[in-house]
């Protein structure tokens, strides 16, 4: 008797301390809940959807951006759901060049330039935008340290109050000021200086909407602010940007979802309108055949590069030319693609998308190594006869990230590879671990990466991989190769950037196989179908703000 | 404090008088003078235990499992490694016994060929952990006092840190490999058999029969081995058989670590997470690596219970 | 009792500390920092370097775990996030009565179903009601985690439309996961009741109190029960404790904000005041849970809280406190 009554204490206590901790936690609201300071919200939300005949769109995302300081480490959707409340100067999307912020831009000397805004810029707590808060922008973001394309600014100063002017030194690279233009969110120093928390959890930008909801890890709600938005101008008219338009939807609501198998299931399930990625076996269910056909409209677009760099130091064999092209030539690109990506994608000829302005089209047909295992051979044939060396004595290590697909793309390597009869291994690591790896000369021969679409142009991602000045692959396996540079800075120099340098850069790399292009992934969206055109911005990401809805249909 | 005190043998007439558990079996058996102690224990116990056909049942299939690895070479119908793009992800069929994967390789030859390596490396990590934890554990139960308190207290220690960072140090410190890789899945759960064991003496520690064989001089390690754990290690056994599946497909998880086995070799629990993306749409990937795992569970949890019953010394066999 | 519940709540500190110092050592010598992570994809030697030296990492091994110690315990402060500069403390107050939720729903279903289960199938053994539980809780701890909540997912979810498929709010986002998350938990209780009972149904006393005539089941609730109770409750803790930060998969199956994936996403970046902070106050909690545990079992054994009486000095088994010259 008296152990029950005990034992029904105990488990009676231990609910009920459950029961209370959750009753503290009660569900929708946490201890990182947005306060919504010094902003106004056109309506304070209390419940979950509110669905009162206002325009709400719901998309999900893979991951919570955590912090809405403006200068935190930006990754790709973070910096596309950041321009919710956020804007730029200029927005750079799909290689196209958005005025946003400015009228326009000048080179008034040697990495000089000037740049005039507009003169009614107000941000949500009402404050006049002018050039001192640029000034004090890009000094906000230079002291984060954040971001490494500030590295060429070497003065930033008001000329008066609409009219800035920014002075870079030698190492700015051609389109790296319009990098710099549209990497950095600009706010006003009042409203920054009026936040108790560095805008963490209180963002106040320029745009027309406002942080209403934020609950960390599951979910951010942007509403339109009450104060409005600045820019009068409307789609067609001059200094109209796609991507902070009001007029298409008052609500926007980001769910975290971290698994990708789920996105598919949440957007069945109607609890998301916009999946912003599915994987490739989840398309199926929306294409013909699927169970879920006729219930959303798919997007495919050009995602990621894999790039295979390889280890050119003296520590990895594959500092012999005819050994890396034994390789090179060992591999099916698109057997890569067709095991590794599910067939979803393209074999790469190039070290870069071919989406970018100055790749030149010559790349999709010259000899990227294509697929021949005679060739190969008789490349690791030389080798093997000049170092006196037996097949099985050579070892090559792939080095990677454990992400999933990479690992695949890895793997199908692998077994290419191991055709020729030398040991191929897999190393995945995770991130940290890898980057510690790839950054010394030993463990590794040949590292496979995802470059994400960045820039409008091939020279930028050239520049920050291969610049043997700038890069931390310095460290790692780079091989010092003056050619290279020579032909690296002639295409980088704004002066001299033409398709004619890219390419003999290009061409230069190739016949030294220091890097090669492997393969390029397509990202997939999917959407109901009331939604009737999904604009993306940015990084492939979502601009809901941009995109149509037919509200009428929406259920 | 030792434990391993100057051999005594207690009296076999003391025996009767307590009239517990091993001593009275023992006891039965008078020409027990002449054959060492612990081979004849051992025997006894195996033999009781292959009396239980359930049991006996699991153990058959546990080494068929084991035999099965060891001869994948010679069964296999195809190479674990051979990549066949026409062939990706075909349905179980009289040619490709459980299909094939997403690089078109043959699921049942890989399934036999990382009985290898599931198969040690789940059983290795249990043993390891099963044999410290039994030893921490009797230790801390037998002497109590601060003993207990401070092995009690490194207990706490160990859980609260993640296995994680246990798996990363580890692979840091010692490097990767298969040994390392048992440690790496091991240690982590030491603190959980240590506290079964000890919580197993926590009663014993009173019982009458203890007392008396202490009385008498019998030493700790003939106390312990003989008489305090056989009656507290069943739980142990029911934890132990049952964490196998648990180490096998944690194997996987710190494979990115340079732990564990790395592609293209093939590990039950590397291929349930290879497949973890076409479950909806493939799902025999996953059901035939999760069936391997459920069948060597299930057949050490037989065994184990068959095990458990033949220690019990209440029981009439 | 009292003294020793006061002494084992003092003895929280010591193991606190020493987790301290163990979590900041090991981060030490993980390799890889943060600071690649906070610097992005392409930061340049120099600048890598130069935040290095900001962030204090060069300095000496003693001089950065006194710095840690000194803040952390002195200060109280358990500082904030390299790479969203989050105060730790306030992260982890959201998303632990999340976890704590999680790991109490486990444990209470381990023990309203595991040992009923377990219990039928000792009273019943060798008959088809042991043989069917028992392989449902060897297929229940068999089944790979993700699997399970994926098909849970689909079913309730998709199918059905009972339940949401992810996220959290009200009680009922809470269902799916904890029915994922929670069978292996059953399955072990459910095993371990079993095992246990049938070692103490067969005890001389249970014989005796038949011989005695009285019913069944009050043998089973009173004798049988209590005496089997001590692996499953100690299974209970174990099973508590390992899901207090890992309950990784689930949480990112469902995208439940909890303290498995921030302390996981902490260990992948080397965001150390995360990993910290997280395992020190894990380790807080488990040990008070460890002690709850060990004062159950006070309360089903009097033999055993006799000894937490007694500091275990009289009744221990070391013959050198009882003899002298022991053996």
């Amino acid at each position: 008797m008296k152990l029950k009554k005990s034992l029904a204490l105990a488990l009676t206590a231990v609910m009920l301390a459950g029961t209370l901790t959750a009753c503290k936690s009660s569900g929708t609201t946490t201890g990182n809940e947005s306060t919504a300071g010094t902003t106004a919200v056109i309506k304070s939300d209390t419940g979950e959807s509110s669905d009162t005949g206002e325009k709400k769109v719901i998309i999900g995302v893979s991951a919570d951006p955590e912090t809405f300081k403006p200068y935190s480490s930006l990754y790709d959707w973070r910096y596309t759901m950041l321009c919710m409340v956020y804007q730029p100067l200029v927005l750079v999307s799909q290689n196209q060049e958005y005025k946003v912020m400015i009228t326009g831009y000048e080179k008034v000397g040697d990495n000089v330039f000037e740049v005039s805004l507009y003169e009614n810029i107000y941000d949500t707590a009402g404050n006049h935008f002018t050039a001192e808060d640029v000034v004090f922008s890009y000094g906000k973001a230079m002291e984060s340290g954040n971001f490494s394309k500030l590295n060429s600014l070497v003065a930033i100063e008001a000329l008066d109050d609409y009219t800035v002017k920014f002075t870079c030194d030698d190492t700015l690279v051609s389109g790296q000021f319009t990098l710099i233009l549209s990497q950095i969110f600009m706010i006003t120093q009042a409203a920054y200086e009026a936040s108790a928390d560095e805008m963490a959890l209180s963002p106040v930008g320029t745009t027309g909407y406002v942080v209403d909801r934020y609950q960390a890890g599951a979910n951010i709600i942007f509403a339109k602010s009450a104060t409005g938005y600045w820019q009068t101008a409307k789609k067609g008219e001059e200094g109209y940007c796609f991507m902070f338009d009001t007029d298409n939807v008052d609500i926007v609501e980001y769910d975290f979802i971290t698994e990708s198998s789920q996105m598919a299931i949440a957007l069945q399930t109607g609890a998301i309108d916009v999946a912003s990625r599915i994987s490739t076996m989840d398309l199926t269910l929306f294409e013909e055949g699927g169970e879920a056909f006729g219930t959303a409209d798919t997007y495919e677009l050009t995602g990621q590069h894999y790039t295979a760099t390889f280890n050119c130091s003296e520590d990895s064999v594959c500092s012999d030319l005819n050994l890396r092209k034994a390789l090179a030539y060992s591999w099916d690109s698109m057997g890569i693609v067709q095991m590794a990506l599910d067939g979803m994608g393209e074999p790469a000829t190039a070290l870069n998308h071919n989406t970018r302005l100055d790749y030149d089209s010559a790349f999709d047909s010259w000899d990227y190594y294509d697929y021949n295992l005679e060739t190969a051979k008789k490349y690791l044939q030389t080798y093997l006869d000049e170092t006196g060396k037996a097949a099985g004595d050579v070892t090559i290590t792939i080095l990677v990230v454990n992400d999933t697909y990479l690992q695949k793309v890895a793997q199908t390597m692998q077994t290419y590879i191991m055709q020729l009869g030398v040991n191929c291994e897999v190393a995945a690591f995770d991130s940290v671990t890898r980057k510690s790896i790839r950054n010394s000369t030993e463990g590794w021969n040949i590292a496979v990466a995802k470059s994400t679409v960045t820039d409008q142009y091939l020279v930028s991602t050239m520049d920050m991989q291969f610049n043997r000045d700038k890069s931390a692959s310095k460290a790692g396996g780079w091989v010092d190769d003056d050619t290279l540079q020579e032909l690296l800075l002639a295409a980088c120099k704004e002066e001299t950037h033409t398709i004619q340098t890219v390419s003999a850069f290009e061409q230069y790399m190739k016949e030294q196989c220091y890097a090669l292009g492997v393969c390029v992934d397509n990202v997939y969206l999917a959407c109901d179908t009331w939604i009737t055109e999904l604009v993306t911005g940015p990084y492939d990401m979502v601009a809901p703000c941009a995109s149509t809805y037919d509200w009428t249909a929406k259920k | 404090m030792k434990i391993m005190e100057k051999r005594i043998r207690c009296p076999q007439e003391d025996s009767r008088r307590v009239g517990h558990n091993m001593n009275s079996f023992l006891a039965e058996n008078e020409s027990m003078e002449a054959i060492p102690k612990k081979q004849s224990y051992f025997v006894i116990i195996m033999q009781r235990v292959f009396k239980n056909p359930v049991a006996t049942t699991g153990l058959i299939v546990f080494v068929i499992m084991v035999l099965l690895a060891v001869l994948a070479p010679l069964i296999a119908p195809y190479d674990y490694v051979e990549m066949n793009p026409l062939n990706r992800f075909s349905s179980p069929s009289w040619k490709h016994l459980c299909g094939t994967d997403d690089f078109g390789r043959d699921i049942f030859s890989r399934l036999l060929y990382g009985a290898r390596y599931s198969l040690s490396l789940g059983v290795a990590a249990q043993i390891l952990q099963l044999t410290l934890g039994v030893f921490l554990g009797c230790i801390a139960g037998y002497y109590g006092g601060r003993t207990e308190q401070i092995i009690m207290r490194a207990c706490d220690i160990m859980q609260a840190i993640p296995n994680l960072l246990l798996a990363i140090i580890i692979s840091t410190a010692l490097g990767i490999g298969f040994i390392n890789t048992v440690i790496a899945l091991g240690v982590g759960h030491v603190a959980s058999s240590c506290r079964l064991i000890r919580a197993q003496f926590l009663p014993l520690r009173e019982l009458e029969y203890v007392e008396a064989e202490r009385s008498i001089n019998c030493s700790a390690s003939r106390l312990i081995f003989r008489h305090l754990l056989p009656n507290a290690v069943s739980p142990l056994i029911v934890q132990t058989t049952m964490g196998i599946g648990g180490a096998i497909t944690s194997a996987a998880a710190l494979s990115f670590l340079g732990l564990g086995v790395q592609p293209p070799t093939p590990e039950w629990g590397a291929m349930l997470t290879a497949a973890t993306p076409y479950i909806r749409y493939y799902p025999y990937m996953i059901y035939f690596p999760g069936i391997c795992i459920a069948i060597v569970v299930m057949a050490l949890n037989l065994f184990g219970d068959g095990l458990r019953d033949a220690l019990d010394p209440k029981l009439k066999q | 009792m009292k003294r020793y519940v006061i002494k084992r709540i003092l003895l929280i500190i010591p193991v606190v500390i020493i987790v301290a110092i163990l979590v900041f050592t090991i981060m030490y010598f993980c390799p890889g920092d943060p600071v690649s992570v906070i610097l992005g994809g392409h930061a340049s030697d120099i600048e890598i370097a130069a935040k290095r030296a900001e962030m204090g990492f060069d300095d000496p091994y003693i001089l950065q775990l006194g710095k840690f110690l000194f803040n952390f315990f002195i200060k109280g402060d358990l500082g904030r996030s390299y790479i969203t500069d989050q105060s730790v403390i306030e992260v982890i107050m959201a998303r632990f009565p999340r976890t704590l939720i999680f790991s109490l729903a486990c444990i209470i279903l381990s023990v309203i179903i595991g040992i009923p289960l377990g219990m039928v199938a000792a009273v019943h053994r060798n008959s088809w009601g042991d043989r069917i539980s028992m392989i449902f809780a060897l297929i229940g701890s068999s089944l790979p985690n993700f699997w399970l909540a994926l098909q849970l997912v689909i079913i309730f979810a998709l199918r059905l439309g009972w339940l949401p498929a992810y996220g959290i709010g009200g009680i009922k986002y809470y269902i799916l996961p904890i029915m994922a998350a929670s069978l292996d938990g059953i399955a072990q209780e459910a095993r371990q009741t079993r095992s246990s009972m049938l070692e103490v149904i067969r005890s001389d006393y249970v014989t005796t109190a038949r011989a005695k005539g009285i019913p069944e089941r009050k043998i089973l609730i009173r004798h049988v029960l209590p005496n089997a109770l001590i692996p499953v409750i100690q299974t209970m803790g174990n099973i508590f404790a390992r899901s207090l930060g890992g309950a990784l998969l689930i949480e990112t199956v469902f995208s439940i904000p909890g303290m498995g994936v921030y302390l996981q996403t902490g260990i992948a970046n080397r965001d150390y005041p995360v990993v910290r902070g997280s395992v020190v106050f894990l380790a807080v909690v488990f040990s008070i849970v460890m002690l709850l545990v060990d004062i159950a079992f006070a309360y089903i054994d009097p033999r055993i809280k006799a000894q937490y009486e007694n500091h275990g000095k009289k009744n221990t088994l070391s013959p050198g406190r009882q003899q002298k010259g022991g053996a």
